[in-house]
């Protein structure tokens, strides 16, 4: 696999001419950045692989029984597992989802695990990115550029190919489908990962759609042809957030929605991919209670860990969070893609002080983390070897049934010790493997 | 029991034509065990497919998307009601209703309020304690139209210490959330005014009951009830989006009749 390194400069250029981008919004300015890709893949044996699928698996299938009972009976809340409010002041629960039932029952149809491996070689859960999880396409391209780049490196290597998540992405897509097409909407080409959704209309053979193509008559989503003939839509994977998808019930003065989208799901005519209001089960907040919620559900043991986890709300953590703020790493639980996250050890006393008083004065609105100490990956940095921190994104597909897909996104840290991977924050990727033995 | 006739007339007129033309209308009463509708009319013109389904608050709504341009549009809703509040059933309560939404935020005012009026509920039951809170309300707040608007928080009215019913409904839910008594915003027509009107429902021993703070009374078998929500944003009577047009102009008329 070393053979990749001498193809580092070539394989970026590829990408980069191959529009693979990552866009970041910057004192409200739109910029293209390219997305670093280092050669020198994360390794995976097949039963480390397993042992992840187990956890996935078991941790993706309680949230989406949580969602369904969230916007259902709310058992577990009248069980009193977790704090409603919780629930009631989750920026991503969503009232008019109310008594929803999604086809197939599934909400969280493509879910983003991040995860970590500490040093003693530990995975924890440390995010579940449930609404629209960006990032697979990536290492399907990179493992592309590398095959042709480097073929002998995959004949003597057992490498499960991973260009087959256009196929299971196909598959969930057509297993919920009420009849009609399936459709890909992206809210267009300013959008950070546009070139992903265009790649994966690509490999699924979805149709790919703007807003003003899309339109709702009768309860009934359709595609407008260029002809102007419609036709009808069965399942839109939409790559708009909630707030945005329809004007008729969110932000009226979102351009980038489809007007009655909702009403047309709750009417079952079409299924919309991921399904509204699921950002309440990828709440940060919520995190803390998926231990709990396996327990409720299934009367399991959780596989995978959550990273060890304090809740401010609770009277005790909050004294153990003030007293240690210095070493743990805050999280405001209504941000997303690293952002509101910071690192005590890194603040001066009064910004430290700050937060403290902030903490104290609405306890609900942050978690707090032990710093997992990652395991370092090697990366190749100009033209030498060192060592970078880095997580895994893990993409699990929810049809009619669950599939973990044999590789993922790990993204490392640009800066040597920094713990901050996301796209947004300037990390770079590297491709995933699964090995077949 | 009171037997009412009822109607909903709503005309909006676009100096220019308008296209794509989408709209939710909440102006179906509620047909249920307490509010049953024995007649109903409607005319929505012009109007494609015009479509009945139903929203997460279980309000009925009627939705279409017109294509043709058109400078006018119009919607006419009547029919017969029977009001019977003893026919009123237990109804779980959804936690929806407990918690601030986005027009009931409690700002500094709202929360000073609340400060002052908690003593004065301590012990009470959630109808006493809606009525102490209405009563309260009414020292503070007077009706003048055309000072708020539709965007109007509860925070501020409060602090422009005049508005129209939605401003008192937005309010009083605010400050019986904050005292513990779930509540909800109801648009409907009251006997004998002409236009449209806002009151709360208040959540007391698995029944809503509703209160009407511009009135300063509760509300009685001489309200239809047309929907509810959390709040003004969730069920607003007319929702509707189209281009083109220039300026537009709306016009209301809304009536109960005891027969």
């Amino acid at each position: 696999m070393y053979g990749l390194i001498d193809h580092k400069e070539e394989i970026n250029r590829l990408l980069s001419r191959y529009g693979v981008k990552f866009g970041i919004y910057k004192n409200n300015e739109f910029h293209e950045r390219l997305f670093p890709f280092d050669p020198i893949p994360r390794i995976l044996t097949k039963n480390e692989f397993e042992f992840l699928e187990k956890g996935l698996r078991q941790r993706v299938y309680t949230l989406n029984l949580f969602l369904n009972d969230i916007y259902g009976k709310k058992q577990i809340l009248k069980d009193g597992v977790l704090p409603e409010d919780f629930v009631y002041l989750s920026k991503g629960f969503l009232p008019p989802c109310e008594n929803i039932v999604p086809p197939c029952k599934v909400y969280n149809h493509i879910s983003g695990i991040d995860l970590v491996q500490g040093k003693d070689m530990t995975w924890y859960v440390l995010e579940d990115n449930l609404r629209i999880p960006s990032g697979a396409s990536y290492p399907m391209i990179a493992r592309d550029l590398c095959r042709r780049a480097s073929p002998d490196t995959f004949e003597t290597n057992a490498v499960t190919d991973n260009r087959d998540y256009g196929k299971l992405l196909k598959r969930v897509l057509d297993d919920v489908n009420t009849g009609g097409i399936d459709v890909i909407l992206t809210p267009g080409r300013y959008n950070s990962a546009f070139f992903e959704h265009s790649y994966l209309a690509e490999q699924t053979g979805a149709v790919f759609a703007m807003p003003q193509d899309l339109f709702v008559e009768g309860n009934v989503l359709y595609y407008s042809e260029y002809s102007g003939e419609r036709r009808r839509v069965g399942t839109v994977y939409r790559r708009i957030s909630d707030e945005f998808i329809d004007p008729m019930t969110f932000r009226p003065d979102s351009l980038l929605g489809v007007p009655h989208l909702l009403d047309a799901y709750r009417a079952r005519n079409v299924a919309v991919v991921n399904a509204p209001g699921n950002g309440v089960a990828d709440d940060k907040g919520i995190y803390y209670f998926v231990p709990d919620m396996i327990h409720y559900y299934l009367g399991e043991e959780p596989i995978l860990p959550n990273a060890p986890t304090y809740l401010p709300y609770y009277e005790t953590d909050r004294a153990y969070v003030l007293e240690h703020l210095k070493r743990l790493v805050i999280k405001d639980v209504s941000e997303a893609g690293g952002y509101g996250v910071v690192f005590g050890r890194d603040l001066t006393n009064e910004a430290r002080g700050a937060l403290a008083d902030a903490i104290r004065e609405n306890p609900r609105r942050f978690i707090a983390q032990e710093v997992v100490d990652f395991r370092e990956l090697t990366v190749a940095e100009a033209g030498q070897m060192t060592t970078r921190k880095a997580d895994l994104r893990a993409f699990v597909l929810y049809g009619n049934e669950i599939t973990v897909w044999k590789s993922g996104l790990t993204r490392y840290a640009r800066e040597a010790g920094s713990s901050v991977v996301n796209s947004s924050q300037g990390g770079g990727f590297k491709d995933t493997w699964v090995l077949s033995r | 029991m009171q037997r009412l006739e009822f109607s909903y007339s709503m005309k909006i007129e676009f100096s220019a034509p308008v296209v794509r033309h989408c709209f939710s209308l909440r102006c179906l009463p509620f047909n249920n065990t307490w509010q049953r509708i024995r007649e109903l009319f409607i005319d929505v013109s012009p109007h494609n497919v015009l479509t009945e389904t139903a929203d997460g608050f279980g309000n009925r709504i009627l939705t279409d998307r017109i294509t043709e341009p058109h400078t006018l549009f119009s919607v006419y809703v009547n029919g017969i009601a029977e009001i019977d509040f003893s026919k009123k059933e237990k109804e779980p309560l959804n936690g929806i209703y407990k918690y601030p939404s986005q027009h009931t935020a409690c700002g500094p005012l709202l929360t000073a309020f609340v400060a002052e009026a908690r003593p004065a509920c301590a012990g009470k039951t959630p109808t006493e304690t809606a009525q102490a809170l209405m009563g309260m309300l009414r020292t503070r707040f007077s009706y003048q139209s055309g000072i708020t608007g539709v965007q109007t928080t509860a925070e501020e009215a409060l602090s422009l210490g005049q508005g129209v019913c939605q401003d008192y409904a937005h309010i009083l839910i605010a400050l019986c959330r904050a005292l513990g008594v779930p509540a909800r915003y109801v648009a409907g027509i009251q006997e004998g005014t002409g236009e449209t009107h806002a009151w709360v429902e208040f959540y007391d021993g698995g029944y809503w009951i509703g209160i009407d703070p511009t009135n300063d009374k509760m509300v009685d078998e001489r309200y239809l009830k047309l929907s509810h929500g959390r709040d003004f944003a969730d069920c607003g009577i007319n929702r509707g989006l189209f281009v083109g047009g220039c300026s537009q102009k709306q016009t209301v008329e809304a009536a109960v009749r005891v027969l």
